[in-house]
């Protein structure tokens, strides 16, 4: 295999995706590291799957999209570029699982085990990516349902007294439904096309990286295939000069259009969907084991999903929404600046504001009470409310900070967003697993671990502070806020 | 509601004027677009801006309209500056970009319901109308409908809202020749009948002809004329000079092209009644110039 084909994964990717992609397996690394030094040797938590769980990201992000790349290659009558890309995505996942069994294997531990944890991460992260987007879904729920009790109930005897035969068996069966899902895709007859597009197809796109999830190529394309009776309608009630808000509502699209509640049912049927997934499979899990410990093992998953990951989740796709719409030139900010009736450019920009901010700040309120409620129901030591409610606060003020530097205009570069969402991801992460990493620590070393954790929250609120007074800055001396230029 | 949209007052020189820049310059990332642009549309009138791709045409009509910021130089509409429309001046224009995108999410139906609310004089009957006649489904979400039919339906919520000022990037880029001929069809009736003012960008040098009253061209980021269409063939023409007459090439030519004999072909302006003093030298001649090939010859 000629050298330059090793690193075709990597040129296949937009960077920002790859980089971002390749950050969170070496975070995982450190973490790894982390405990190793810190924690005593038997109350570590398995160090093979934080590293798995890295790999899957990277597959996920930064190895998958190449199959665009084959696909290309496939379209335009390259087929030798086509089997390059992909045997170098075969030879690279089977390096890292190598390298993951020869670290292990030198440190003492168990190879074996480690180069399977690894694969298994590795084709978690592929199918993920290769998997109608609907389907991949489910897999955000596959940690969850592995440490539930469930798993064991689905799982046949003898896979239980032959864990290792069995994970082994299980991965290369991953593996070949990845193989058979990777020739699909790149040959276009993806197998599993009936239940929508690979979420591979959300990478290639005119807008690189994180964003471009949410541009108007992607946003017109689902527009196109959903069918008509499973589109959500406008609410156009109430919009027009008295109502700027609501106008600018409509105007700003997707999440933000003003909808009957049938009809937002019908937009929010996907997550719903897969809410619904989680909580049928914590109800099975429940009723499995018949005690009350999974409900507050429910009440705990319930707080980390809708006090942590949704706000993140939430200012991303909100965010990025509001770039996509904002570097379109002939769009909605052309018709809104020349729309009448919306009053002078002062009162404009105080209706855009409220109108990017109100509903994801009114949410996100909403989701704080969330946790609160399940904290005093469950009375779990393992919720860390603060930590939670401090994930919520973080993610209004990137909100803020995002919305004002989006619509003053103001160009942030790409590595600023990017150091930006990974130092956020951390945060979030650090601060669900803080409960978990002190645990064992001596009163002195919690009390410094919280310290530390609260001092890189504070420098974030005060970057982002710092971000939003210049954007305000900025926003208030445009002529007019749809300025396009 | 849209009583309300009570008109600033303007400036008194530019109160009949729907369309002017003074003076207009803007840059791109140190690229020169536009460069020292003087221009203003009378009412009634329609101008067709006609340039090569990246000539400034958009940019232009992005700066005048006030969507642009322009490194120096004002734009005004009805005589407000462009930057701090009212209302008032917003009600009575309307614009129709290159490739519309906007509120793809919705039908058409539901845009002009939407749209309506915002404009006193919107039509409509009118809408309802032409989205029938031009065969456009007014439920289907406009993200469903073809580069052409969407460039339609936003020509419709232009003409719906019943503009004094009609500004159209391009319009006919997306459509097939019957469409195109349908839109020169009511952009002429709209200027004629109702007296609005147009200004439209373009390529195809047939629609000025069939449709403009006046012509502007472009030419990396200058106006390099601005007359009315029927008077292009009696303004300008082509010097033809033989090599040895070269050196006489008069400087204000709009355009310089020297052949591999080193003869000299020019676009020329007349100087008052004549043309100029070069087109008298022995072996000189001059060639009347279509609209088309006077394009071709600033152009290339």
């Amino acid at each position: 295999m000629h050298g330059v084909t090793w690193i075709a994964p990597w040129r296949g990717t937009h960077r920002a995706t790859a980089i971002i992609g390749s950050i969170i397996p070496l975070l995982c690394v450190l973490i790894t590291a982390g405990l190793a030094i810190w924690t005593p040797a038997d109350k570590r938590p398995v160090p093979v799957a934080i590293i798995a769980g890295g790999l899957t990201f990277l597959s996920a992000f930064a190895l998958a999209p190449a199959a665009l790349m084959a696909r290309d290659a496939a379209r335009l009558r390259i087929p030798q570029m086509a089997r390059s890309v992909g045997l170098s995505m075969a030879a690279l996942v089977a390096a890292l699982a190598l390298l993951a069994a020869l670290v292990w294997g030198l440190a003492g531990a168990d190879a074996i085990h480690a180069g399977v944890g690894v694969l298994a991460g590795l084709a978690i992260g592929l199918a993920w990516a290769l998997l109608p987007r609907q389907l991949g879904l489910l897999f955000c729920f596959l940690p969850i349902l592995i440490s539930s009790g469930l798993w064991h109930r689905l799982t046949p005897a003898w896979a239980l007294v032959h864990p290792q035969a069995a994970s082994a068996l299980a991965v290369m069966a991953l593996l070949a439904a990845v193989t058979a899902m990777w020739r699909g895709f790149v040959h276009d007859h993806p197998p599993l096309r009936r239940f929508g597009t690979p979420m591979v197809e959300n990478f290639n796109s005119r807008t690189p990286g994180w964003a471009g999830q949410f541009d108007n190529q992607n946003q017109a394309r689902q527009l196109r295939r959903t069918p008509d009776w499973l589109r959500a309608a406008p609410d156009l009630r109430r919009t027009g000069p008295p109502h700027a808000e609501r106008s600018v509502r409509v105007l700003l699209g997707q999440w933000y259009v003003p909808m009957r509640l049938g009809d937002r049912c019908k937009q929010l049927l996907p997550l719903l969907g897969s809410a619904l997934v989680f909580v049928v499979v914590m109800g099975l899990s429940h009723l499995h084991e018949g005690h009350g410990e999974s409900w507050t093992y429910m009440g705990v998953m319930f707080v980390v999903w809708f006090g942590s990951f949704v706000p993140f989740m939430l200012a991303f796709s909100v965010l990025s929404l509001l770039y996509g719409r904002w570097a379109r030139r002939n769009a909605e900010r052309s018709l809104l600046a020349l729309l009448p009736g919306m009053g002078d450019a002062p009162a404009l920009k105080r209706a855009m504001l409220r109108a990017a901010l109100r509903p994801p700040l009114r949410f996100l309120v909403g989701l704080s009470v969330v946790p609160v409620i399940i904290d005093q129901l469950t009375a779990s030591e393992r919720i860390a409310l603060p930590f939670i409610l401090t994930i919520q606060a973080g993610t209004a003020l990137a909100l803020l900070a995002g919305v004002l530097t989006i619509f003053s205009g103001r160009r942030v570069g790409p590595w600023t967003l990017a150091v930006m969402g990974i130092v956020g991801l951390g945060l979030v992460l650090a601060s669900l697993m803080m409960p978990l990493f002190t645990r064992h620590m001596t009163p002195d070393h919690t009390l410094l671990g919280h310290a530390l954790l609260a001092l890189a929250w504070a420098v974030l609120a005060t970057w982002l502070a710092v971000l939003s007074w210049r954007g305000w800055k900025a926003y208030q001396r445009l002529p007019h806020p749809c300025i396009t230029d | 509601m849209h009583a309300a949209y009570a008109a600033q007052p303007s400036h008194p020189s530019t109160v009949n004027t729907p369309l002017e820049a003074r003076a207009l310059s803007h840059a791109f990332s140190g690229t020169n677009a536009l460069l020292d642009i003087n221009l203003a549309l009378p009412a009634g009138s329609v101008l067709g801006l006609i340039g090569r791709n990246g000539a400034g045409k958009s940019t232009l009509i992005r700066a005048l309209l006030g969507l642009l910021e322009p490194l120096s130089g004002q734009a005004r509409v009805f005589g407000e500056p462009a930057l701090q429309l009212s209302d008032a001046a917003k009600a009575r224009l309307s614009y129709v970009p290159q490739q519309p995108e906007a509120l793809s999410w919705l039908s058409a139906a539901e845009m002009f319901e939407f749209l309506s609310r915002f404009y006193p004089r919107w039509d409509g009957d009118f809408a309802k109308r032409t989205l029938e006649r031009w065969g456009i489904a007014p439920k289907r979400v406009m993200a469903k409908l073809s580069p052409g039919e969407r460039q339609r339906v936003d020509l419709i919520r232009a003409l719906a809202s019943q503009p004094q000022l009609l500004v159209l990037d391009e319009p006919a880029a997306a459509l097939d020749p019957v469409a195109r001929r349908e839109l020169l069809r009511e952009v002429a009736l709209r200027a004629g009948e109702a007296g609005a003012t147009v200004l439209f960008s373009t390529h195809i040098v047939s629609d000025l002809e069939r449709v403009a009253s006046d012509i502007a061209f472009m030419h990396q980021g200058r106006l390099l004329m601005h007359c009315p269409v029927d008077d292009t063939k009696e303004r300008y023409a082509r010097l033809w000079l033989p090599a040895n007459q070269s050196a006489a090439a008069p400087e204000t030519a709009l355009s310089h092209r020297r052949h591999a004999d080193g003869s000299l072909s020019l676009v020329v302006q007349r100087e008052g009644d004549a043309w100029p003093a070069a087109a008298s030298l022995p072996g000189a001649r001059v060639d009347a110039l279509g609209l088309e090939d006077l394009f071709v010859e600033v152009a290339e």
